[in-house]
């Protein structure tokens, strides 16, 4: 028996288990090694405790009995081996209960008290406004559109609010003679407002001021700081009143530009203060102002109808005698229009229309038989006061309001009126050849 | 082996094992008391089997009562051998009061013992051998019961606390 065999028998020693050759293997071995020995000694006080019978008999009684289970558990759980599985089962179930915690709490609304932005009310566009507003053309007429350029009723409401500070940007020191008008401003309900067509290219002659034109809108920043509302601040109506009164500002006081950059530059500020008007107290007052209506304009053009049947805008020098022409009107603001006929001395009303903003209206056909000259009066007027001049049987031109050179480019003209005018008057000569 | 040369080893094992065990000094002292008491008393047994248990009981009552005399006195080597008593191997009443404690912390650390060893140390209690605990709990081999024995011994070493007897101050 080795050793480590004798030592086994160390259990047995105490408790009196050991055989005699057992016993006698074990002492002969502990007197030989002192570990062993030292171990037996030991052991000697476990031996004289239970060679009591007595203690024998409560041993036995306590082993008898069934371990509770935690006493059972105690020397189990003292193994490191334990104590890392239970301390990774603590944690997984610990975290097995604070994940759905967690979502619950996340699941749960928020109780918080929110002020959201009320956000202004749509605004429909201008163009889509005009497109609404403009009744139906016949065939031959939509052709004859031609003469407003498609991309005046493709550009959005805001590119046209550029577009017309832009033509009111260039200040120039005084009115040309074409250019009679300064404009000013009035309140105005909410109009289409077409930005005015681009210049075309250089072969063709262009009276209208193009110092402008091409700009963008951080070129004509700088050019007018005063137009357009701070980029990024506050909502939509604030930016409204704020541009409102700036375009008022420029429309104001920009001593430049020709009558069809106000006619314009009046419309896109009857927009804007429409804008304003629906959502500031402050510029609805102002709106209402006497010296803060914009200038009230007309652009106009002769159309005569070609050998195929369609009208094509022509200059008034260009007809001939037994042409079919009329007159083809968009006023700048919302307003009652009347053409007159004055070839024979004698005006007759051709007809009489309130219009909107960039409404077109053309005039009843004409159709003079003979060469010489025909003159059609067009009054453009707010308010009630359609008889002003009818009575008078003779309309008094305005001396402020005179008509500005052809924009060749558009092959229309423009003629604004000054500013606060309650009625602009304006003289078409037809020069039949 | 004869008796000389059982005592002879005896006194060996014990110089050794007085020593290790905080006697010092007196370990030869302890040694040589504990060969006369088995000279002067207990002659007639000279079989190793006799002599070693006894041997054994000699020594731990002898250094129980050192411990409680340097504990008293302050003192552990003004005694002299001769004037130490010859041993009453029967229990003192301090002897009988250390045994009631070592009893109860002894029930409690067997109470915690897993089935095997509680099975274990029933059947040893119960005066069964080895090998007829090998038949009662159906191990295959001796050597088999005797690891289980050592494990379990170890393991009740473990829940007393690393020593049988209680530890002193």
């Amino acid at each position: 028996m080795s050793r480590e065999d004798i030592a086994r028998l160390l259990g047995g020693y105490a408790t009196g288990t050991l055989t005699p050759e057992e016993q006698q293997a074990l002492f002969a071995a502990a007197l030989e090694d002192q570990t062993l020995f030292d171990e037996l000694a030991r052991e000697q006080a476990l031996r004289d405790v239970l060679r009591e019978p007595a203690a024998r008999g409560q041993l036995l009684a306590a082993l008898e009995e069934r371990p509770r289970w935690y006493r059972r558990l105690g020397p189990w759980m003292m193994r490191p081996a334990a104590l890392t599985a239970a301390a990774a089962c603590l944690v997984l179930g610990a975290m097995a209960i604070w994940r759905p915690w967690r979502g619950n709490e996340a699941a749960k609304p928020a109780v918080i008290a929110t002020a959201l932005p009320r956000e202004a009310p749509p605004i429909p566009s201008p163009s889509a406004v005009a497109e609404q507003k403009t009744p139906a053309l016949s065939a031959e007429r939509a052709r004859a559109r031609a003469m407003t350029p498609p991309a005046s009723r493709a550009v959005p409401a805001a590119k046209k609010q550029l577009l017309v500070a832009q033509e009111t940007a260039p200040a120039a020191e005084a009115h040309r003679a074409d250019e009679p008008v300064a404009a000013s401003g009035a309140a105005m309900p909410p109009a289409a407002s077409p930005a005015p067509p681009p210049p075309k290219a250089a072969s063709q002659p262009i009276v209208a001021d193009t110092s402008i034109a091409g700009r963008d809108a951080s070129e004509l920043t700088k050019i007018m700081p005063g137009v357009g509302g701070a980029p990024g601040s506050g909502n939509a109506a604030v930016r409204g009143a704020l541009s409102a009164d700036r375009l008022q500002t420029a429309v104001a006081t920009a001593p430049g530009g020709d009558a069809r950059q106000r006619y314009y530059a009046a419309m896109a500020f009857a927009e804007v203060k429409a804008q304003a008007e629906t959502q500031s107290v402050r510029a609805r007052a102002q709106a209402q102002a006497p010296g803060s209506q914009p200038p009230l304009g007309i652009k106009w053009g002769i159309l005569r109808r070609e050998a195929n049947g369609e009208f094509a805008i022509v200059n008034a020098e260009d007809l001939r005698a037994g042409d079919t022409v009329e007159l083809r009107l968009t006023s700048n603001q919302s307003c009652g229009l009347s053409v007159f006929d004055n070839a024979s001395g004698k005006l007759l009303p051709l007809f009489t229309k309130q219009v909107e903003a960039g409404e077109t209206v053309d005039t009843p056909l004409l159709t003079p038989g003979e060469k010489g000259s025909r003159e059609l009066v067009v009054e453009l007027w707010r308010g009630g006061n359609v008889a002003g001049f009818i009575v008078s049987g003779r309309p008094a031109v305005s001396r402020e309001a005179q008509q500005s050179q052809t924009d060749r480019s558009e092959q229309a003209t423009y003629t604004v009126g000054p500013p606060g005018a309650q009625r602009v008057l304006l003289s078409v000569t037809l020069n039949y050849q | 082996m004869q008796r000389d040369e059982v005592l002879a080893k005896l006194r060996e094992r014990i110089v050794g094992f007085a020593a290790s065990h905080g006697s010092g000094d007196a370990a030869e002292d302890l040694a040589q008391e504990v060969l006369l008491l088995l000279h002067e008393k207990y002659a007639h047994l000279d079989r190793v089997e006799d002599l070693l248990p006894l041997s054994f009981e000699i020594v731990r009552f002898k250094m129980m009562s050192w411990r409680r005399k340097a504990a008293r006195r302050g003192e552990y080597t003004q005694v002299s051998v001769t004037d130490i008593p010859l041993p009453d191997l029967e229990p003192s009443p301090a002897d009988q009061l250390e045994r009631r404690e070592m009893l109860e912390r002894l029930t409690q650390a067997v109470a915690q013992l897993g089935d095997r060893c509680r099975q274990l140390m029933r059947l040893k209690l119960q005066g069964k051998s080895f090998a007829e605990i090998q038949q009662a709990m159906g191990a295959g081999s001796l050597n088999t019961v005797y690891t289980w024995d050592f494990r379990c011994r170890k393991n009740l070493l473990e829940l007393m606390g690393g020593d049988w007897e209680a530890p002193r101050p």
